[in-house]
């Protein structure tokens, strides 16, 4: 089963976003507290990724969640209370992104940046300079790429899922995906045989 | 090479598996403990905004009796005050003021004025 699944059903805490709403637009800070342990995590990695690891990724989720807390009822479905979150932590990034310089890669916190490709291309890399060249090519996608892409392939979610967070059909949606793939086997081809190189030697 | 070539040269299952070596992020430590705090704080802020909401709704029932004096004030006003309501004392200083009014009611000032000219 799929995590963003598991999250609603796991542990002892069976109480449902809506009724955990409920409560918090009734000003209970235990049931928002709860909602804080289910989704701050899964908040802060979308932020993380569309953010490229800035260290501001998680004052964004921090926001995300306040601008809940100040008015709950705004959620309009008491179970869509996830799906919210990460639209409003999304819309937040592309803001921030939009009033800004595009923003460079944030080299400290995703690791060293790449020495010279051609280096690279023939010996096997070990496993940090791999996460580093991956994080650094989804890096480069515009920012609603890297968002589909984020929420598809790292969160799990159903594409129809992602569709409804990011207000566009099914059908965009696959096409931002298309493209951020696309773009992604360019940039890595280059690579490729010393990333799987690593990851053979990790299988091993 | 070109990319298009490139791209025939990754299929999305070896995508898929250099995907996977993409940082998964966890959130610093204590960002949880922050979020609450600033909760804490804007719920602190969050008070003023419900009191004045309690004021409001307490504006309301102060308008209660103001629109009973209002209603009240109509009704002395449109009644019989000389054999209803007012004391014999209260109509005698009617009476007393009503005459006062006619020598020096605002309709005069007019007429006082042509006299104090002619």
């Amino acid at each position: 089963m799929r995590a963003h699944l598991k999250l609603v059903t796991a542990g002892t805490d069976q109480e449902t976003d809506a009724g955990l709403l409920a409560r918090a637009i009734a000003r209970d800070e235990n049931a928002f507290n709860k909602l804080v342990d289910r989704y701050f995590n899964l908040v802060h990695r979308v932020v993380w990724r569309m953010m490229n690891g800035h260290a501001d990724a998680e004052d964004v989720a921090q926001e995300a969640f306040l601008r809940l807390w100040r008015n709950p009822a705004q959620v309009r479905d008491g179970g869509a209370v996830k799906a919210w979150l990460m639209r409003v932590a999304s819309n937040l990034v592309m803001d921030r992104h939009r009033n800004r310089m595009p923003q460079a890669v944030d080299a400290d916190a995703m690791g060293e940046t790449l020495a010279d490709d051609r280096a690279l291309a023939d010996e096997t890399i070990d496993r940090n300079r791999a996460t580093t060249t991956i994080d650094h090519a989804i890096a480069q996608l515009p920012d609603r790429q890297k968002l589909a892409l984020t929420l598809v392939h790292f969160e799990h979610l159903p594409n129809a899922t992602a569709a409804q967070i990011m207000e566009i059909s099914v059908d965009a949606l696959e096409s931002l995906l298309a493209r951020a793939r696309r773009s992604l086997k360019q940039s890595l081809a280059s690579q490729k045989h010393s990333l799987f190189a690593t990851l053979a030697a990790e299988g091993n | 090479m070109t990319h298009e070539n490139q791209t025939e040269l990754m299929s999305d299952q070896e995508l898929d598996a250099l995907l996977n070596l993409a940082t998964m992020p966890k959130p610093p430590l204590g960002a949880k403990g922050r979020l609450l705090a600033e909760i804490a704080n804007a719920k602190a802020s969050v008070s003023p905004h419900i009191m004045i909401q309690e004021k409001s709704r307490l504006g309301w029932l102060a308008g209660i009796p103001l629109a009973a004096s209002l209603a009240f004030g109509l009704f002395i006003g449109s009644a019989d005050l000389d054999s209803s309501i007012l004391p014999s004392f209260a109509q005698a200083l009617l009476a007393d003021t009503t005459l006062d009014e006619t020598n020096s009611g605002i309709d005069d000032i007019e007429d006082l004025t042509e006299e104090s000219l002619s």
